[in-house]
């Protein structure tokens, strides 16, 4: 049995910078993930992370107070204003400590982080490692990690681990349950706080951006311990990823002034109305809609995919601007992106619910905290600004560490619970070998792709009640078929039979509660696009849809969203002079709205800069 | 992985590509086989701890960003895109025999450090590449910079290095 005070289930962003926190404080910390941390998803994000550094001449009056006004509208008012107020204010500070610790920023040529304009931003305001952010920021956190942990070994990696059950007792954390992969063994660690960090869900989805490892069974096995889901229904979908693999093709290449077009070259933005104008740079929702519905009209190329077209930017721009996307379109698809147009469809690209938790990270169950993708605070609400993810990631990642060490050091630890250990233990060996035991017919790995497709044609980008039904019901039938899954590879080093049963008995668990949540909005708000309900009713649904885990499937109750600082239904700024007198005194946005701004505080020279060497 | 006779990314290598009637999968060279074609990286992660993989920042650290000029960052614009897959260690024949050898990518995290505007820690690195085992180890095969599915070059990383020790005139081993 293994000892800890804290674990952390997850390598990636979030992972990383909890785990540097509660190192930081002398923590006795495990940090557990199914692949080497590096190899996270995090690394794939390629656009950059937002604060309001001002660097750029034209965004100078940009400050945290606009970049929050963006999110809140992005969000389209169902994200907590106060956790937003709070993330875009720590912002500027995580990204100069990050730089501190040596992330590797694009320059301006006076030596500052270089910054980008992104979608629904008002200034340019994303900071970036050339395409390669996510993996400057996770190699940068990384290895700062192996620089504290270098003497005073308060970390433990348990690389290529897999986190199988969350041990809860009275309401609160006792320990968890993790599978060596390497071995097959199961081993119990016995500690008082979690921090889920597992990331996103992408791929309960056939078509997504997302590594094959983002499956949800993170949020899953939070969730069958007691804790909530939150918004679940809420999922971003990108409309240009490379045709068949779904890579991610970068919105900067219609930024820069690519064309989409349909089977006879023409570009079939124009003739929808939301489209019409924007073309290829109205938002991403709409663009993804109107490409759907034109592969549905028929128009697709050779019926399957869109083109986007970057020839007429011509070989010197696309090789500057763009060379991540002339690699991926030549290694992925076969392609010269110079001469020819690459083959796209939209797919599943961002999780926006994610497990409950408040402004500092807590679940409702003591002990357990949760941040990052897997984590719904909630910053993004219906829909996420690009660049906000990784941000969320750095900000809540360290707020997450923080609140566990605090926790940590009020209660007292009651460390008799070897029999509860032993006997959840048991439990779950008896579990694993009754499905070694399985001679079923099914694979594990057919019906997971069967969930994923069901996934895609139910409950994807257009949404309507028969459709979500239907899902909901071919859903009960996979879950249904899981029990016939047989595994024929006995042995147990890295039986990846047994380990995406797993995987999929947790993303079950996770698709329905995207489902019933989907259902019950009859409203289409941000991303959720519901054909029988194509308005935002904030009369009705200005709420968070939460899931709580029961036996017979998801049960649905709602909470309220935080307001206070942008007004939904006229969408405009109300300077915090006025309405900080109005908040509820005692609030948190009472108390953020109080609070000087560090934009101002930035000017003065007395600010401290946290977690100096 | 090395595949039909180089090693290759498998999640980007295209079986047409590869223009073959048989395609030989073998695991990545040097490192013992957990199963089929998973290799324990525990050496090759050594390897990179050994090596201080982390900015030591100059002081003071400023209030806000680091000042790094364009062309001081354009020093670094290649190594930091190792992904430390450990092709080029897998690759590198002198890794095979010498158990103690750091091998090709820490030593070009080591010069990704160096050429670093915003590091303080010049002398404390050359003194841990400074080693038989070390740079001086490498004899220039440059199977690394062909395998380098990034298309970097940790040979010439290395000998970068052993030029900046041997100015210094305190070469070892
Ligand atoms: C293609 C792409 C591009 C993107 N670009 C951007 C961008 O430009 N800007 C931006 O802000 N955002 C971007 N995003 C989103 C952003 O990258 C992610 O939201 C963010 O990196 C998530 O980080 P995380 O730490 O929460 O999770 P991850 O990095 O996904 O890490 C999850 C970790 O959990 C571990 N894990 C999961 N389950 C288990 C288990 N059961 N047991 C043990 N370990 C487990 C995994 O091993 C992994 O270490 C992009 C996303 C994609 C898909
Ligand atoms: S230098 Fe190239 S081959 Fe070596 S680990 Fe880094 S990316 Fe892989």
């Amino acid at each position: 049995m293994y000892n800890f005070d804290a674990v952390i289930i997850g390598g990636g962003l979030a992972g990383l910078r909890a785990a540097y926190e509660l190192v930081n404080n002398k923590i006795k910390t495990a940090l557990i993930s199914k692949v080497y941390p590096i190899r996270s998803h995090s690394n794939a994000a390629q656009g950059g992370v937002n604060a309001a550094l001002g660097n750029i001449e034209k965004g100078l009056p940009d400050n945290w107070e606009k970049h929050a006004y963006d999110t809140i509208k992005g969000s389209d008012y169902i994200g907590d204003q106060d956790a937003i107020m709070k993330m875009c204010k720590e912002a500027p500070y995580r990204i100069y400590e990050i730089e501190h610790w040596g992330c590797p920023f694009s320059r301006t040529d006076e030596g500052r982080i270089a910054q980008r304009p992104f979608g629904g931003s008002g200034f340019p305001r994303t900071a970036y490692a050339t395409d390669r952010t996510g993996h400057a920021m996770l190699h940068t956190l990384y290895e700062q990690i192996m620089r504290k942990n270098e003497k005073n070994k308060y970390l433990t990696f348990f690389d290529e681990w897999f986190v199988t059950k969350l041990i809860v007792k009275d309401k609160s954390v006792k320990g968890i349950i993790a599978l060596d992969l390497k071995t097959g063994d199961l081993h119990p660690f016995r500690t008082d706080a979690a921090i889920v960090a597992t990331g996103g869900v992408g791929r309960i989805y056939s078509k997504s951006t997302n590594a094959l490892i983002n499956t949800g069974k993170g949020l899953a096995i939070a969730y069958r311990a007691g804790a909530d889901l939150k918004d679940m229904e809420f999922i971003q979908f990108h409309p240009t990823t490379l045709y068949g693999t779904n890579i991610l093709v970068t919105e900067g290449a219609r930024g820069e002034g690519a064309y989409l077009l349909n089977n006879i070259g023409e570009r079939f933005l124009k003739n929808y109305e939301d489209s019409k104008r924007a073309m290829e740079i109205a938002p991403r929702d709409i663009v993804a809609r109107n490409m759907i519905r034109e592969i549905k009209k028929g128009n697709a190329v050779n019926n399957l995919y869109l083109h986007l077209d970057l020839r007429r930017l011509g070989e010197k721009l696309i090789s500057k601007r763009l060379p991540g996307v002339i690699e991926l379109a030549r290694k992925f698809a076969g392609i010269n992106a110079i001469t020819e147009p690459i083959p796209v469809e939209p797919a599943q690209h961002y999780t926006m619910g994610g497990i409950d938790v408040d402004i500092n990270c807590r679940t409702k169950i003591d002990g357990l905290y949760a941040a990052g993708e897997a984590a719904c605070v909630s910053v993004h609400g219906a829909n996420r600004l690009g660049g906000n993810s990784l941000l969320e990631t750095i900000v809540f990642g360290c707020i997450a560490g923080e609140a566990a060490g605090e926790y940590l050091s009020k209660i007292k630890k009651k460390n008799e619970r070897m029999y509860l250990m032993e006997s959840a233990l048991r439990e779950e060996k008896k579990g694993i070998e009754d499905l070694y035991k399985r001679e079923g017919n099914e694979s594990s790995f057919k019906l997971f792709e069967e969930m994923s497709i069901a996934m895609w044609n139910n409950i994807g980008i257009f949404r309507n009640e028969v459709q979500l039904k239907e899902g909901l019901e071919n859903l009960k039938r996979i879950k249904e078929r899981c029990n016939n899954v047989g595994i024929r590879y006995k042995g147990k080093r890295f039986n990846f039979e047994l380990y995406w049963l797993l995987e999929l008995i947790g993303s079950i668990d996770i698709a329905e509660a995207v489902i019933m949540g989907a259902i019950e909005r009859k409203e289409s708000r941000g991303s959720h696009y519901r054909t029988d309900y194509p308005k935002r009713d904030d009369e009705n649904y200005l709420k968070h849809t939460i899931a709580t885990y029961s036996p017979e499937g998801a049960k649905l109750s709602y909470k309220p969203v935080t307001l206070g600082y942008v007004v939904p239904a006229e969408s405009y700024f109300i300077s915090r002079r006025i309405l900080t007198p109005l908040l509820p005194s005692g609030s948190p946005a009472a108390a953020l709205c109080a609070a000087p701004a560090p934009c101002i505080l930035m000017e003065n020279t007395a600010l401290p800069v946290r977690h100096r060497f | 992985m090395h595949i039909n006779g180089k090693y290759r990314l498998a999640c980007e290598t295209q079986i047409l590509e590869l223009n073959a009637e048989t395609i030989i999968i073998q695991p990545l060279g040097h490192l013992p086989v957990l199963r089929d074609l998973i290799v324990d990286l525990t050496r090759f992660f050594e390897n990179y701890r050994h090596i201080k993989p982390y900015l030591i920042g100059k002081s003071p650290i400023p209030e806000k960003e680091y000042i790094q000029l364009p062309e001081d960052r354009s020093k670094i614009g290649n190594t930091i895109d190792c992904i430390l897959c450990g092709s080029c260690f897998g690759a590198c024949p002198v890794a095979g025999t010498d158990n103690a050898y750091l091998g090709p990518s820490a030593l070009l995290k080591t010069e990704r450090f160096l050429t670093d505007s915003r590091d303080a820690a010049e002398e404390e690195r050359l003194k841990i590449a400074n080693d038989i085992h070390g740079v001086w180890r490498c004899h220039s095969v440059f199977s690394c910079q062909e395998v380098c599915p990034k298309e970097l070059n940790p040979a010439e990383a290395i000998s970068k290095i052993k030029k900046r020790i041997l100015k210094k005139g305190s070469k070892k081993g």
